[in-house]
């Protein structure tokens, strides 16, 4: 569903991750703030234009969009007839379409329909700026983060070293399975305890493969003199420009406005 | 005077990097020692050469020189090894990392960044050297290792050469002065051995390095090693000048190290009593220079119209029964890579093919269309006049057997007899024929009497033999293997030659991927040359194998029988002459056919 990291010199690329991570704050909080769905509209709206601007391929956000789709159709129904017409402040919301029990006992309400919609919009919100976020911010930068907040290198070691082995062990899988299939091994098997039954010969070389890697891996780290000192050089560091302190001001000065505009019932339903 | 005496030792100190004083180790749980009374000493800036027959302990050997044995695989260790005047013993792994360089085998495992650069840093931050001396290092090694243009890619994209070549600048930028590599181009195609040994030569005209590097690769060692070990049951049984040892006639075979092919043409040549100097020449220019004055003192040379026609001559070509159609086929992974480009060939019954061609020419992608593990994407593969798209992989893993490269990505019983039972399982077949066809592939597979043994207990060699053993119990008609002997020594390789030549005989169809064109020559009857995902070349290995202008436009390695054919021409030596036995037959007859005129 996330787009993967793709380098660039986009305005968003060249932002302090910590910038970045406060911008996407305030946007989940601004999502999460009003339940009107207008105002909601009005935050995908402005994602969609921020992932226009640096390039995100559209092709993948629709695809995106219709996986979301069935989701998107089941929240609005679960809504619309969840809710009772007292919960809502606004006339509008209040009026019943039409009970599902005699008696007002499950109604379906205008204003849980919009609150439905609010909801599914909060998650394009979320997945939106959620992939803007990964596609700008390159995993080096969330490793420095990590350094930052004092997070012990070995810990990041062990993130970075699971990424960089996750296409290696697919390619390790995909080979032990075709050497197997060759061999005439099926795993369309239905039935859970022949299917499991039928990755045996998958998983034991898998294992054995796996073993031999993280003793070699332990050698390697060794070899490149992994624990030598306590200290070991940090070559970049994630830095705050000018424009990171402007736009951090921005978003919370943003974030405010917003509370204030809430405090003052704008956006409810 | 006495302060000259102590500066001369010191000096001598100085220059020797690297010493090992009675060296033994046994590893945990093993029952005879992997090193026994190693006694060796290595000055500055030499290119030292470890050989040795599979599981003779060069590895063991060189886990010694940074500290790996004994700190990391324990056991029984005696002895010293001193690196720059240090003890290992009495140094951490990593304290020794400024010293000793290590470069183990499988280059993968031993990258551990999410670009190029990174990783190259990896060790130096380690280190914790200065933000501008490491930059300075990573800016050097990658230039050294010619990874420049992928300084920010991510490792997984580079090649087999490229990797290993990025573990190399991994170890590089820590500017170790011994650097110490293990068996670095086993795994790799002839490009990308070359681009090793290339940076090796490199690093050694820099002469701020000495460098120990295990290989099975002899003619490397020839041309450019200053000196040699030799290993065998874990003891040196040579050290000393790579060309002395190679020219003598029995030891390279003794331990089961591959000679060049025309040291073992003179080898015959002189237990003929044809060649009669005590040296072997190990260089095609010597050689040619060997042969030239053998003939040359012959008065009057046969004819060459007579010589060279009846060598030429063919057997009329015999038609066989076609047993896979592939016609027009393109292949594209769902990267978008067209890996096979409108491919359309024929195999037929009892033939032994070999596909040559770089890594990345689309070879594996083809051959794995055969049994069903890859549908065309356009175009139809037939087997047996059945075609693959609609055939099940039950159909065809009994039509065509396919072992793959690594054997260990398929082992997975507690039993050799097991292992093999496997295939024959999937496919029903029951208890009384199972037996039997299991005896059957022991026996062709010469695993007899090895039945109950855990397979990873087996050497490489052995398992390799299982995993064709594996696909022989299911009788297929055809069977294709990938790169049969990669990883073997010479011993090795012939034997498991060989047992494919016997399955060739019985009527099987052979289809082998290699990168050696000495076994494709010695062993195929017909080469198909593949690059850029076509077919560029389909014929008769001698045919094919003999055309050295057409080898060398593709970049490929010509056997060196056909290299020294060429050079003697004015001799007479008919055309395509591949094999060692033709030669030395050429050579016979011309010196018998002047004695006789």
């Amino acid at each position: 569903m996330f787009i993967e990291y793709q380098a660039g010199n986009s305005f968003l690329h060249r932002l302090d991750v910590r910038t970045k991570l406060i911008g996407f704050l305030f946007i989940i909080v601004a999502a999460f703030l009003f339940s009107d769905p207008l105002y909601n509209m009005v935050i995908v709206i402005g994602c969609l234009w921020l992932a226009y601007g640096i390039k995100i391929s559209m092709q993948k956000l629709k695809i995106t969009f219709f996986t979301l789709l069935p989701i998107v159709v089941l929240i609005i129904l679960l809504s619309a007839v969840s809710y009772q017409p007292d919960s809502f402040q606004k006339p509008l919301s209040r009026i019943v379409l039409f009970s599902l029990f005699p008696g007002n006992f499950i109604t379906c309400t205008v204003g849980g329909i919009l609150l439905g919609i609010s909801l599914s919009l909060r998650i394009f919100t979320l997945v939106i700026s959620s992939t803007i976020l990964t596609y700008t911010t390159s995993l080096d930068d969330f490793l420095q983060l990590l350094r930052k907040i004092r997070v012990s290198y070995k810990i990041s070691f062990i993130i970075t070293t699971a990424i960089r082995f996750i296409p290696t062990m697919e390619n390790k899988a995909q080979q032990i399975i075709e050497a197997q299939r060759a061999r005439g091994a099926q795993f369309d098997n239905t039935g859970l305890f022949k299917r499991i039954k039928a990755y045996i010969p998958v998983m034991i070389p898998m294992i054995v493969e796996s073993l031999r890697m993280s003793e070699n891996l332990a050698m390697a780290m060794l070899n490149r003199g992994f624990g030598a000192t306590r200290h070991w050089t940090v070559l970049q560091e994630i830095k705050a420009r000018p424009i990171d302190v402007i736009m951090s001001i921005i978003f919370l000065g943003a974030l405010t406005f917003l509370f204030f505009i809430k405090a003052a019932h704008y956006g409810n339903l | 005077m006495p302060d000259l005496v102590t500066e001369q030792n010191a000096s001598t100190e100085m220059l020797l990097e690297l010493s090992f004083k009675n060296v033994s180790y046994q590893y945990p749980k093993a029952s005879h020692a992997s090193l026994t009374n190693i006694n060796l000493t290595v000055s500055r800036n030499k290119l030292i050469a470890v050989m040795g027959r599979t599981a003779a302990g060069k590895t063991t050997l060189l886990s010694t020189i940074n500290g790996l044995i004994p700190h990391f695989s324990e056991g029984k260790f005696k002895g010293q090894v001193l690196v720059k005047g240090y003890n290992t013993q009495e140094m951490s792994i990593q304290k020794l990392v400024p010293y000793v360089g290590f470069v183990m085998q499988d280059a993968e495992t031993q990258i551990l960044g999410l670009t190029v650069e990174k990783d190259v840093a990896f060790g130096p931050c380690n280190l914790a050297y200065p933000r501008q001396k490491i930059e300075k290092n990573v800016d050097s090694a990658i230039h050294t290792v010619q990874l420049d243009p992928y300084r920010h890619t991510s490792p997984d994209r580079l090649s087999g050469g490229e990797k290993q070549r990025l573990a190399i600048a991994g170890v590089l930028a820590l500017e170790s002065p011994i650097l110490v590599l293990d068996e670095p181009t086993s795994e790799l195609d002839p490009q990308g051995a070359e681009s090793i040994y290339h940076t090796l030569l490199q690093l050694k005209q820099t002469g701020k390095h000495t460098i120990l590097f295990s290989t099975h690769d002899s003619q490397f060692v020839i041309d450019k090693a200053d000196e040699l070990w030799v290993i065998d049951q874990g003891q040196i049984v040579y050290q000393g000048s790579p060309r002395d040892f190679f020219c003598d006639p029995d030891l390279p075979r003794q331990y089961s190290l591959q000679v060049p092919m025309i040291s073992d043409l003179f080898r015959r040549l002189k237990a003929d009593g044809i060649y009669t100097k005590s040296v072997l020449p190990t260089r095609l220019d010597s050689a040619v220079e060997e042969i030239r004055s053998i003939l040359k003192n012959q008065i009057n040379p046969l004819p060459i119209v007579s010589l060279s026609s009846h060598s030429s001559e063919d057997p009329p070509p015999v038609k066989h029964k076609k047993v896979i159609d592939i016609h027009d086929l393109s292949y594209s992974y769902d990267t978008g890579r067209q890996a096979v480009k409108n491919v359309s060939v024929s195999f037929y019954e009892g033939e032994i093919v070999g596909i040559i061609g770089r890594n990345g020419a689309g070879k594996t992608t083809l051959l794995k269309h055969l049994n069903g593990l890859l549908k065309p994407t356009s175009g139809r593969v037939l087997v047996d006049g059945l075609d693959t798209r609609q055939a099940s992989i039950e159909q065809l893993s009994s039509r065509v057997g396919y072992v793959f490269q690594n054997p260990d990505h398929q082992i997975f019983s507690s039993s050799v007899y097991e292992e093999i039972a496997f295939g024959l399982l999937n496919l029903g077949i029951d208890r009384v024929a199972l037996d039997q066809r299991i005896q059957e592939a022991l026996q062709h597979t010469g695993l007899i009497g090895k039945e109950k043994i855990h397979p990873f207990n087996l050497s490489k060699g052995e398992r390799q033999k299982l995993a064709i053993a594996s696909v022989l119990a299911i009788k297929p008609q055809i069977i294709v293997i990938d790169e049969p002997t990669t990883g073997l020594d010479w011993e090795g390789s012939v034997t498991i030659m060989e047992e494919i030549v016997k399955l060739k005989e019985k009527g099987h169809t052979l289809i082998l991927i290699t990168h050696n064109t000495r076994l494709a020559a010695e062993y195929m009857e017909r080469i198909i040359i593949m690059e850029n995902g076509s077919i560029v070349r389909d014929g008769k290995a001698n045919m094919v194998l003999s055309d050295l202008n057409f080898l060398r436009e593709h970049a490929l390695l010509p056997p060196q029988i056909s290299l020294l054919a060429e050079q003697l021409k004015e001799y007479g030596v008919p055309p395509h002459v591949i094999k060692l036995e033709e030669m030395l037959e050429f050579i016979r007859k011309y010196l018998r056919g002047s004695v006789c005129s």
